[in-house]
């Protein structure tokens, strides 16, 4: 089968007070027909410059864009036969909704009564059907999202672009469209990519991510993959609410029985780990909140006071300080009696955290292996 | 007590805007009852005194055949100068609203000829287009364009048009400024939407700038056909009329009643003739295209 979207060492670069910038900067990725793809990052990461370069709303500096293996690098927007829904919506406010989603059929001259099918069916699949004689400035942002969604799938087009189509919305709509996207996606046969600078979105609606970090793919990988495997401490502590805790840890003992010690607490490495860092003096090692649990005494990794908790419902979110002084992070399912001041023993999860190159950040070590206390 | 206090309050504004009111009163809307009431008398400007003659003035000027050619050529010298700014404006707002090189100083200097007094425009203009020392005649003829220099504002049949180029070239910059902010407030997304959809240049034109466009363009036409209509200093500066009224609108008209005639009583029935004209214009044009969406800006 063959590649949806490649994307082959593209850049692009922009001059700003007579320096040269790369917004992307030799970015290489294949999209897989079907595939619900992602570029998620901060802002300024290059993710939206990347799907502008896609939808050809960006010329690409050096590189090149395939869609089917077909090189589309110069070929203009208009041509690309893609679907795009924007941030701010951007509808055409002098047309009818019927107008705004039929508007990329009447552009390809389709007959008047396909055209008509052809919304009716859009408008149904996004439950808008009611709405279609009306202005856009009548509906809601939800809606007037739907419609913009609508306008984008109407040609059937292979490959619908989405530049944070959720972000103006408010957070109860957001989940909802999140699903009804999701919901779309199944239906329609086409490949989705999306950009967002919201990790959840990211996690919970794509097939495959790419964590997007000053114009590079920091990793590409499936969201499970990437929460519990990061490729650098950046991608570990972007993504996951609340975010992973770090220490600096310093790596002592006995030669051949290496252990980290910091943050008030000794780790033992495994012999795996151990010749990981080997030659390491100091390493960073991460551990997500989820990942810390309360235990008796003789259990403890390490001690810290509570300072604050804030309940989720079915966990709470608890913010702890050490001993010397780090502010941490732990969600579980903790004692009602336990009252903001109390004096609580964690231990770290020995199957779940990640040790990182204390200069480049990247992962020597991640989760899901096996480690002993020491 | 709120009704009290709401009625103070009242009391207060009428106080303070009161100055102005009888200000705008003495000086704007006096004189312009004073003329309205004048197409009812026979006044001439060598009596002191005036009498009554009811609707004598409105007929007799009704009865003119110079009358209603004036009124033909006002309708053509408004239809010919607003035409021409929209298409000017058009044409310079696109242009100026592109990345091209000089792009500030163009919309600098494309603001000049409103600037200018038009006592200036009008003498530079009749320079210009001079038959025997105008630097367009002396181009059209060095380039073989024309045999014989052309009378510009002397030929029965080019002065119109060159009263209208003329005119048109002075207040264009007004429709540019108009029409070029409209053009900068428009999303750039809409652009890239209807480009994603497969829309060309010429789609995108069509299909977001025009419709954007539309409110100002009628704003344009209304206010501008208004002066228009009663423009008078640019035609009288450089045709007074002439040739053979050629380019005598209802203004120049009106204005050789009064002061070639002195019929300030006949003149001000003409007047009233342009007043009912432009009423009428104005609610057609208020009735059809809703006022309240000219300043609106559409996202």
């Amino acid at each position: 089968m063959s590649v949806a979207l490649k994307l082959d060492n593209v850049t692009k670069t922009f001059t700003q007070n007579g320096k040269t910038i790369a917004a992307v900067d030799d970015l290489s990725l294949d999209i897989q027909p079907g595939e619900f793809f992602t570029f998620v990052g901060a802002s300024g990461c290059g993710k939206t410059t990347t799907l502008r370069m896609i939808a050809g709303l960006e010329t690409v500096s050096s590189g090149k864009i395939l869609f089917d293996d077909q090189d589309v690098t110069n070929v203009t927007t208009q041509k690309r036969g893609i679907g795009m829904v924007f941030q701010d919506i951007a509808l055409f406010p002098f047309m009818s909704i019927r107008d705004n989603i039929g508007y990329p059929l009447k552009v390809a001259g389709m007959p008047k009564s396909q055209i008509a099918q052809k919304v009716e069916a859009a408008a149904d699949l996004l439950s808008i059907t009611d709405k279609l004689s009306m202005r856009p400035t009548q509906l809601s942002g939800g809606q007037q999202q739907r419609v913009a969604i609508g306008r984008a799938i109407v040609k059937e087009p292979k490959i619908l672009l989405l530049d944070e189509p959720l972000s103006a919305l408010d957070a109860r709509l957001r989940t909802e469209m999140r699903t009804e996207i999701l919901r779309l996606h199944r239906r329609i046969n086409a490949t989705i990519v999306y950009v967002t600078h919201d990790q959840v979105e990211a996690m919970t609606m794509s097939s495959r991510v790419a964590i997007m970090e000053a114009g590079r793919a920091a990793q590409v990988d499936t969201p499970r993959q990437v929460f519990r495997a990061p490729r650098y401490e950046s991608v570990a502590t972007f993504i996951g609410t609340p975010a992973m805790n770090v220490w600096d840890m310093q790596v002592t003992g006995k030669a051949g029985q290496p252990v980290l010690q910091g943050g008030g607490m000794t780790v033992a490495l495994t012999r795996e780990d151990a010749a990981a860092l080997d030659g390491f003096r100091w390493v960073r090692m991460g551990v997500r909140p989820a990942a810390l649990k309360i235990v008796p005494q003789d259990e403890a990794d390490f001690s810290a006071v509570l300072h604050l908790r804030e309940p989720l419902g079915f966990e709470d979110e608890c913010h702890l300080e050490t001993a010397d002084g780090t502010d941490i992070k732990l969600v579980g399912r903790v004692p009602d009696t336990l009252v903001e001041g109390a004096s609580l023993h964690i231990a770290v999860d020995r199957a779940d955290y990640c040790i990182f190159h204390p200069d480049t950040g990247k992962a020597l070590r991640h989760g899901l292996a096996p480690l002993t206390a020491a | 007590m709120a009704n009290t206090n709401q009625a103070r309050e009242g009391a207060w504004i009428s106080a303070a805007i009161a100055p102005s009111l009888i200000l705008l009163l003495i000086v704007a809307y006096l004189p312009i009852l004073y003329a309205l009431s004048l197409a009812f008398y026979d006044k001439s400007a060598f009596r002191p005194d005036m009498e009554w003659v009811g609707l004598a003035n409105a007929e007799w000027l009704l009865a003119q055949k110079d009358f209603w050619a004036a009124m033909g050529r006002s309708v053509v010298f408004t239809l010919g100068t607003v035409g021409f700014q929209l298409a000017f404006g058009l044409f310079f707002g696109l242009l100026l609203n592109q990345a091209i090189a000089g792009r500030s100083v163009m919309r600098s200097l494309v603001i000049l000829p409103y600037l200018l007094p038009t006592i200036v425009i009008g003498l530079v203009f009749r320079w210009i287009l001079n038959p025997e020392f105008g630097v367009v005649n002396q181009l059209l003829l060095s380039s073989g364009l024309i045999d014989r220099p052309i009378n510009f504002f002397g030929g029965i049949d080019a002065a119109m048009p060159s009263i209208i180029i003329t005119t048109g070239w002075q207040y264009g910059s007004f429709a540019v400024l108009l029409i070029l902010a409209r053009l900068q407030s428009i999303n750039p997304r809409l652009y890239e939407a209807a480009r994603s959809c497969g829309a060309g240049t010429w789609r995108c034109f069509v299909d977001v700038t025009l419709p954007n466009l539309r409110t100002t363009l009628l704003l344009i036409a209304l206010l501008r056909g208004i002066w228009m209509f009663n423009k008078f200093d640019l035609i009288w500066i450089i045709t007074q009329g002439g040739p053979l009224q050629a380019t005598e609108t209802l203004p120049i008209y009106i204005y050789e009643i009064a002061f070639r005639d002195f019929d300030f009583g006949r003149a001000a029935a003409g007047c009233v003739a342009i007043f009912i004209i432009l009423l009428l214009f104005s609610f057609i044009y208020f009735k059809f295209f809703n006022p309240t969406k000219e300043v609106e800006v559409n996202r």
